[in-house]
């Protein structure tokens, strides 16, 4: 016997309130569930849809909570080896050049007092916007969110506050070693390129996989 | 013949099931090797079959099936197929062509591990 869309749509709604809000990994869990409830029912558990759904969520529950983190370590893993992978691509290393060079250039010939401030808060101040833009148009337009998409936001939001610490810390070198500068700046360039293109390849793959199955 | 395949694959890894350390060890290679047999399959599917196979002596949680397939996806050895089936959707897990490669080394590793525990513990030590 199989479950009926309502009945699925209650252990979507079971689990989405428990605290595992990615449909990418929300979806193998309810396919999960349903597939044990089903299996019981076809070999003769009599009891409502409910009852049997309570008794493996009252022995499973804290599995798949924990599950759920372990998934989100592994999507951790797998957006840092694709920003790793594409930072030390041609285009990566492009990046890094021309940002280096234009900085380097750029503080021999202006006074870099003026714009350190600026280069270091880019990124940060960039990806608050972005993050902003990102959570408002999910609430807005009721949005599916996934697991790798916000983990993206999490691992390079990580680094810009990095950029940004430094900048506070030690901005009186920054400002003499127009070097360190125009390394720090190219890098910070460079995980901006990377976040943009890798956020672009997870949005292809959800498309391809997720929005348009029918 | 697959059945019969796995049946002895799997068999031969319950000789190692008593030490959980070793169980997790080759838990990649059952799931590696139960895709090469049936293309794809999902996550249910490879409990049950596993359970079905070993006369539910060996009983895979979905504890420790999701993050290995994660994993495996992540490294690039699995690719990932939705589909929608009963109501819902369904992820499909089947083998790259560098799963497929993976697949013939970790069994080679294990066959070769499993050969050697045997002289191991046939042989008179003393």
């Amino acid at each position: 016997m199989k479950l009926s869309r309502e009945q699925i749509q209650f252990i979507n709604d079971y689990l989405e309130n428990s605290d595992i809000i990615h449909i990418d990994i929300r979806l193998e869990m309810v396919d999960h569930v349903a597939s044990n409830i089903e299996e019981r029912i076809s070999n003769g558990d009599k009891r409502d849809f409910y009852f049997i759904f309570k008794d493996y969520m009252v022995k499973n529950k804290s599995l798949l909570l924990k599950n759920n983190k372990k998934f989100l370590r592994a999507a951790e893993i797998k957006i840092l080896k694709a920003i790793g992978r594409t930072m030390l691509s041609f285009y990566g290393i492009l990046v890094f050049a021309i940002s280096f060079a234009s900085i380097y250039l750029m503080s021999i010939n202006v006074n870099s007092v003026v714009f350190v401030p600026y280069i270091l808060s880019a990124p940060i101040i960039g990806f608050v916007i972005f993050a902003i833009t990102y959570f408002s148009g999910m609430k807005f337009f009721k949005l599916d969110r996934y697991s790798s998409i916000e983990r993206l936001g999490f691992v390079c939001g990580m680094f810009f506050q990095l950029f940004y610490f430094v900048s506070i810390f030690y901005k009186n070198i920054l400002e003499q070693k127009t070097i360190v500068l125009a390394l720090i700046a190219g890098f910070s360039m460079v995980l901006l390129f990377a976040l943009a293109k890798v956020y672009t390849q997870m949005v292809a793959y959800y498309r391809n996989r997720f929005e348009f199955v029918e | 013949m697959h059945k019969k395949i796995m049946y002895i694959f799997v068999v031969q890894i319950e000789v190692l099931m008593s030490n959980s350390k070793l169980y997790k060890g080759s838990l990649n290679t059952i799931i590696l090797k139960l895709l090469q047999v049936h293309h794809k399959m999902y996550g249910y599917e490879i409990t049950q079959k596993v359970k079905a196979i070993t006369n539910g002596e060996l009983n895979i949680t979905e504890g420790a099936l999701y993050p290995a397939l994660h994993k495996l996806e992540a490294e690039g050895l699995l690719e990932v197929e939705v589909t929608k089936v009963d109501n819902r959707l369904r992820k499909y897990y089947k083998l790259t062509s560098m799963g497929n490669r993976e697949t013939v080394n970790k069994l080679t590793e294990l066959a070769e591990y499993i050969k050697t525990m045997q002289v191991l513990v046939n042989s008179k030590l003393a």
